[in-house]
């Protein structure tokens, strides 16, 4: 996963967030603009409301006063809406904000005016009443009953005069024309000599008459004062000011709009690019890995399937029979002849096995070693097995390989077997068969197999057990060497068992059976606590060697992070290489025991990378620092171009994920120089020193 | 001459001519919730709403007198009396503001002054709510129109306005007169046009023939003045407002009395003269008096929908 995460990067993700943030924010801006937008004409549905209603009062109140009749809810409605409406502004948050002070000023002063003009539409609602019903009266009265007077010539003209003197001022809408109503009505108040009804009509005429004079010029002014009051200049104020504010609002946030809209695209942009990036990066690996994949799975060589592939394999067979054909005594042909002939013929094998005749069973070919051949059929039985097996031990003994012209005849062993595990049990057979001199075909039993094993394996045991007593297991060291300068790097720790005799043997001979035994654990502890020991005096680093299986195992795990935590200081210098087993299962306790050996400053290692399982995804999900590329390869890279390549493919793919690369077997100069050409750092093998019980015991071939 | 002259003056008021007819008729349907209505209806008659459970909304505003108080003042709590006579809570929806004086802009505004009112109901809005909780009917009901548990006072006075809203008289013989659906009699006809002539119409106008603005009582010939009177100048305390008040309805007047706020007169045809007299300057004739009476007696409409 790491591994992942460090192809991919942090760009995207930063991207990815800035986009993210940009956008949130974009939306933010724009929805509050949208805000802004739907208040701004909300406010001004307010503003034009008020404007309508304000004229269409003035127009009422006109029209209220010069007409006889008319219908005041006009009047009182228009009034209630144009309070209503402000009522509506004063308590929209919107004009509340900060950005509109000067319009909430404007609002104020407009409310302010509003109740002035409230108060003068009160005062104009109750003079035009009185104000009306005089001149109506008047009007009614010269009509009709001025006759009365007729007798009275004096009286009757003063009434017209002041009739006319009223109306006047009433068309004119001009007190002024009033003149001393007051005093011209006076002589009308004798009332002796006339009739009642003269007396009365008299009376409710000098009534009308007074209110006229004193109410009408304050009725006018009053009215005056309405059509030209400044409400109109408080709304325009109000509209120009609110204007102005909201322009400024709305354009404070369309800048930050395209700020941010040029952020959004720029993330965007950066984010396809990466992604991009990150997909071409990703389809070069995936090729790389094919070619890589298609390098092991195959031999280079023959061209049929590779040992690993068989491991692979070997789970999805149905009842499988393999038939390993072993060369006897190739290595002779190898020397004889020279490796050159002895791959020409390999190859030649190659072709010979795939026989038509075991078409039927679904074969798969494989290279499996050296001199190994391995056929697996399927759907067969026992005895057509064997048969088969006779057949091609035949008709390989038949042919006549050429060597320049000399012919060249060879003979092979085959075991048949379908007993699990497939490969061992038919290479025990070939051993067997080897070890009798018996040449030919034999087919796997398992008798044949176990009894010597078991007892094979009980000697062990009780041997390991005698030298684990005797302290007898003991790390002997082999450098590892950086290649441009030869100076040693590491000392790798390989487990060795000393005999009683004083014979030193490695792990081959005893590790397969230790770790069907609880010794095992002991031997690692033993180990590890030795390493820790000897790399006192030192500052290079040391290396020691687990298998992944070993760490599900949880007490094996709880020792090896015991020691860790004795040894702390030196813990930092400790390299642990890790082992391919077949079957891996258990990844996420190898990830956690990386992670935790890692807190001691550990460094983890690949070994033998190259055959066997071999796997690119997991290597890619572990946290591994180093990758050693497995000896059978490096001690071919000289000379062998497939191999060549196929050392070249793992090393460039271990470069990408960023790993150090370790070389084993490095035998001469010439191997050197090619993996220094590939950019290898570091080495191992006899070139610079075997196995020594001690660091210092190793001889070390330097480059001066 | 002398009628040449008369000739100019009566042509120079020809500005003064009427306009479209300044009474508007009532709609014969109001649109109101009638849940809410049903529900305002109860408590308008409910004297739960009065401290000494003995005075409801409908205590003063009879729905057989014209939706007012047939009594000179209304008799609150404990038989503590007011100082003003009931208006009509007919067509009160149209009025432009509410009680004589106008203090209440709106009826949500005026439901509550009656109920707080010490002379009238002596209530606080908790004691109500409380009263209404303990009552499962008046739960229930709350809970079927509004949909909470609990009754509020908010609620309470909704509903009520809701209720006030439905109280609308319409297809009075004059409504149906101005939408051309019948003919008046001669002294009808006659009294609209006196009406009319005399300047009543000046504050009787509108959809409500009044309640759409202030007006002083008195304004010709002064009307005597009761400092205790809730008028206009009790609010604005302007020297210009003693005596003012909200020109008062005269839709269904027949049923109203007695009338003006001091409930001074007992019948129509004495409020018709003491109007004249007092606000338009002139004495009418028993004859005038009569023909406005007939008129005013056209505007008594239908009972409410939601009271049938």
């Amino acid at each position: 996963m790491s591994a992942l995460l460090r192809q991919i990067g942090w760009k995207p993700f930063l991207a990815l967030a800035a986009g993210v943030g940009s956008f949130s924010l974009l939306l933010y801006f724009y929805l509050s603009q949208r805000h802004v937008e739907y208040n701004f004409r909300e406010v001004r549905g307010h503003f034009h409301t008020i404007d309508r209603n304000y004229h269409r009062l003035n127009y009422e109140i006109l029209r209220s006063s010069l007409f006889a009749y008319s219908n005041q809810d006009e009047i009182t409605g228009d009034l209630d809406t144009l309070k209503h409406e402000f009522e509506a502004l004063r308590k929209n948050a919107f004009l509340q904000r900060d950005a509109y002070r000067q319009s909430y000023r404007s609002l104020v002063r407009l409310g302010e005016a509003l109740n002035r003009y409230e108060t003068m539409i009160g005062d104009f609602m109750m003079l035009n009443a009185g104000i009306k019903n005089s001149f109506v009266y008047i009007t009614s009265l010269s009509a009709q009953k001025v006759k009365l007077f007729e007798d009275d010539p004096v009286t009757y003209a003063r009434i017209l005069s002041i009739i006319a003197e009223v109306s006047q001022a009433r068309i004119l809408f001009d007190a002024t024309f009033l003149g001393d109503l007051n005093e011209e009505v006076e002589p009308l108040g004798f009332l002796s000599g006339m009739s009642k009804e003269q007396a009365a009509l008299i009376r409710s005429f000098m009534l009308h008459v007074h209110y006229i004079a004193a109410n009408y010029p304050g009725f006018v002014q009053n009215v005056n004062r309405i059509e030209t009051f400044d409400l109109d200049r408080r709304i325009v104020e109000l509209e120009t000011n609110f204007l102005d504010e909201a322009k400024r609002d709305y354009e404070m946030l369309d800048r930050f709009v395209v700020i941010l809209a040029a952020l959004f695209l720029t993330a965007l942009i950066l984010v396809i690019g990466l992604l991009v990036h990150a997909g071409n990066e990703n389809r070069r690996l995936r090729k790389l890995e094919g070619e890589l994949r298609h390098a092991i799975s195959h031999d280079q060589l023959t061209g049929l399937l590779s040992r690993s592939r068989f491991e692979q394999l070997q789970t999805q067979f149905e009842s499988p029979y393999l038939l390993l054909l072993n060369l006897d005594r190739f290595k002779h042909v190898n020397d004889f002849y020279g490796s050159a002939a002895g791959n020409a013929i390999l190859k030649e094998i190659g072709l010979l096995i795939r026989q038509p005749v075991l078409e039927p069973y679904r074969p798969h070919y494989f290279r499996l070693g050296g001199d190994e051949f391995g056929v697996v059929l399927q759907g067969i039985d026992a005895e057509r097995a064997r048969q088969m097996a006779v057949m091609l031990k035949k008709s390989i003994e038949g042919y006549t390989f050429f060597v320049d012209d000399i012919e060249v005849y060879l003979t092979v062993s085959v075991a048949v077997n379908s007993v699990a595990p497939l490969l061992e049990n038919a290479d025990l057979i070939l051993k067997y068969d080897k070890a009798r001199h018996s040449e030919g075909v034999l087919v796997f039993s398992e008798e044949l197999h176990l009894k010597e094993q078991a007892a094979r394996n009980i000697a062990t045991a009780h041997e390991l057990k005698r030298a684990l007593d005797r302290d007898a297991i003991v790390p002997w060291f082999q450098p590892i060497v950086r290649l441009k300068s030869g100076e040693v790097a590491k000392y790798e720790a390989l487990v060795r068992m000393v005999g009683s005799d004083g014979a030193v043997s490695g792990p081959a001979a005893f590790l397969k059976t230790a770790m069907q035994t609880p010794y095992y654990r002991r031997i690692t502890a033993v180990m590890v606590q030795k390493v820790f020991e000897a790399m006192a005096g030192y500052d290079t680093r040391f290396a020691i060697n687990l298998g992944m299986r070993d760490l599900a195992d949880e007490k094996m795990v709880s020792m090896l992070l015991s020691v860790l935590e004795t040894y702390k200081e030196r813990a930092g210098r400790l390299d642990i290489e890790l082992l391919e087993s077949e079957e891996l299962d258990d990844l996420e306790s190898v990830k956690a025991f990386i992670k935790r050996v890692k807190a001691y400053g550990c460094r983890v290692a690949i070994d033998d990378f190259g055959v066997g399982y071999s796997n690119f995804a997991y290597l890619m999900e572990l946290d591994i620092d180093i990758l050693k590329i497995d000896g059978s390869l490096i001690s071919k890279v000289v000379g062998d171009e497939m191999t060549k390549h196929t050392v070249k493919t793992i090393v460039r793919f271990a470069k990408q994920l960023g790993f150090e690369i370790v070389a084993e077997f490095v035998e001469d100069e010439a191997t050197i120089a090619v993996l220094e050409t590939m950019g290898v750092e570091y080495g191992q093998g006899y070139y610079y020193g075997h196995p020594a019980p001690s660091p210092e015991g190793v001889t070390c071939n330097t480059r001066s | 001459m002398k009628y040449w002259f008369a000739a100019i003056v009566l042509s120079a008021f020809s500005t003064l001519a009427m306009g479209q007819e300044p009474i508007e008729p009532l709609p014969r349907h109001v649109a109101y919730d009638p849940a809410k209505a049903a529900l305002g209806k109860k408590l308008f008659s409910e004297t739960l709403l009065s401290s000494d459970k003995t005075v409801a909304c409908a205590t003063c505003h009879s729905f057989n007198y014209g939706g007012a108080d047939p009594r000179p003042v209304s008799i609150g709590v404990g038989g503590k009396t007011g100082n003003v006579q009931s208006p009509t809570v007919y067509n009160a929806r149209y009025n432009f503001k509410q009680f004589w004086n106008g203090r209440a802009e709106s009826l949500t505004e005026q439901a509550s002054g009656p109920i707080h009112n010490p002379v009238e109901m002596g209530m606080e809005s908790a004691t109500v709510t409380q009263r209404l909780n303990a009552d499962p009917a008046y739960v229930n009901a709350f809970a079927a129109v509004y949909g909470e548990k609990g009754v509020t006072y908010e609620q309470v006075i909704d509903a009520i306005v809701e209720f006030e809203k439905a109280l609308v008289t319409p297809d009075s013989p004059f409504d149906r007169f101005l939408r051309g659906e019948t003919t008046l009699s001669p002294l009808e006809q006659e009294g609209y046009q006196r009406f009319k002539a005399y300047g009543c119409i000046t504050c009787h106008n509108g959809i409500n023939i009044g309640g759409n603005s202030f007006q002083k009582m008195g304004l010709f010939v002064p009307y005597e003045h009761d400092e205790a009177a809730p008028d206009l100048h009790a609010i604005t305390n302007k020297r210009s407002h003693v005596n003012v008040y909200k020109v008062p309805t005269l839709r269904n007047i027949a049923l109203t009395a007695p009338y003006f706020h001091d409930a001074s007169s007992k019948t129509l045809t004495d409020a018709v003269q003491k109007m004249s007299y007092h606000n338009l300057g002139v004495e009418l004739s028993d004859k005038d008096v009569k023909a406005i009476v007939a008129f005013l007696k056209t505007l008594t409409g239908e009972r409410p929908e939601v009271l049938r």
